[in-house]
């Protein structure tokens, strides 16, 4: 049954990834793509929307891959599913007290699992490289071009991210419509 | 009582519906809403919830608006907060994900779909430039870093594996080293 499915997914990547909705996404991709939910383009659809929509990136797109699996029922339920390893995780910290935060058995294993998480987010990076300015075996001028102007735009300029959205939308549209 | 759940439900709502990028952008709203202009935990309370973010796995705008409901009203609390911030995710998406079914078929949508996907490999690329350089902080880390990319990009090892085996590396790693300096 698919809402078990998604519960199952969801949860699971909730339970697992530290550093935040970055880190998260090449789990998503993992498990999303490999079931054939979605296709990897549509996946970096997905995750772009994400990040330039209110909210927490990784329930952004885990609604929206529910959304998709399993239409408005489906959303709520992957979003949802998200939040069960917290409430359990949390509720297990206040009876432990300070043994999860404060412990030196910890601490060594989070510093592993940040480190790691640098490695699958450069792993997200190149997905959404290979999905925009390398695609289909050949460069593609136009996103090369994009992706420079963002990025002097952003880095150097400071530009707001949802002008830089705004903006590469606009590029997108005009270079590409040439 | 159902004053403090109505307060965080629409203020966690607020928060989670009007922030770009994610909930490492979320925390300081949070600090400026439940500590200066509610007053509901103290400043000690937020550097908790830093805290507990940080070092528990998830989303940390889940793993913060549960703690914060929690301590300001219980676990009613912490369902209004969290409900909160996923309520305003999941209406938006939503609808935006049926405009993108129906209109997805129009070429210029392609073509808009390509210019973000372009600039979200920009900003991701500068976002993972920022985290790399608070996270690696000596060889060790690059080791780490390293071999979870080339696991899970080169030879298709499930992330949730690497997760684990990172966290034994970092323990054989670093144990030594926290022991003297916690």
């Amino acid at each position: 049954m698919v809402f078990l499915e998604l519960i199952w997914v969801f949860s699971k990547i909730g339970a697992v990834t530290f550093g935040g909705g970055y880190a998260m996404i090449s789990l998503f991709l993992k498990e999303v793509v490999s079931r054939g939910w979605v296709t990897p383009e549509e996946f970096a659809n997905i995750v772009a929307v994400a990040q330039v929509t209110p909210g927490p990136i990784a329930m952004n797109t885990a609604t929206y891959v529910g959304k998709l699996v399993a239409g408005v029922p489906g959303a709520f339920v992957a979003s949802f599913a998200l939040v069960i390893p917290p409430v359990i995780y949390i509720s297990l910290l206040f009876k432990l007290s300070n043994i999860v935060r404060e412990s030196a058995f910890m601490k060594p294993i989070i510093r592993g699992i940040r480190a790691a998480s640098i490695g699958l987010i450069s792993t997200a990076v190149l997905f959404f490289g290979k999905h925009s300015i390398y695609t289909g075996g050949s460069f593609s001028l136009p996103a090369i071009g994009i992706f420079i102007i963002i990025l002097i735009a952003v880095g150097r300029f400071k530009l707001p991210l949802i002008l830089a959205m705004i903006l590469s939308i606009t590029l997108g549209i005009t270079l590409l419509s040439f | 009582m159902l004053k403090e759940l109505v307060m965080l439900y629409t203020s966690f709502f607020k928060i989670s519906g009007f922030t770009l990028g994610g909930g490492m952008v979320m925390l300081p709203l949070m600090e400026e809403t439940f500590v200066k202009k509610k007053k509901v935990i103290s400043h000690e309370q937020m550097l908790d919830v830093y805290a507990i973010t940080q070092s528990l796995p998830g989303v940390i705008a889940i793993n913060s608006s549960l703690t914060i409901g929690y301590w300001t009203a219980g676990i009613l609390g912490a369902l209004s907060a969290v409900l909160g911030v996923l309520t305003p995710a999941v209406i938006i998406i939503t609808a935006l994900a049926e405009v993108i079914q129906r209109i997805g078929v129009i070429e210029e949508v392609g073509f808009a779909f390509t210019g973000i996907r372009s600039g979200v490999t920009a900003i991701m690329l500068m976002m993972l430039i920022k985290l790399g350089k608070k996270s690696i902080k000596s060889w060790r880390e690059l080791i780490i870093a390293a071999f979870a990319f080339i696991a899970v990009e080169l030879l298709g090892v499930h992330p949730i594996l690497v997760i684990l085996l990172s966290g034994v590396l970092g323990y054989l790693m670093f144990s030594k080293e926290s022991k003297g300096s916690k």
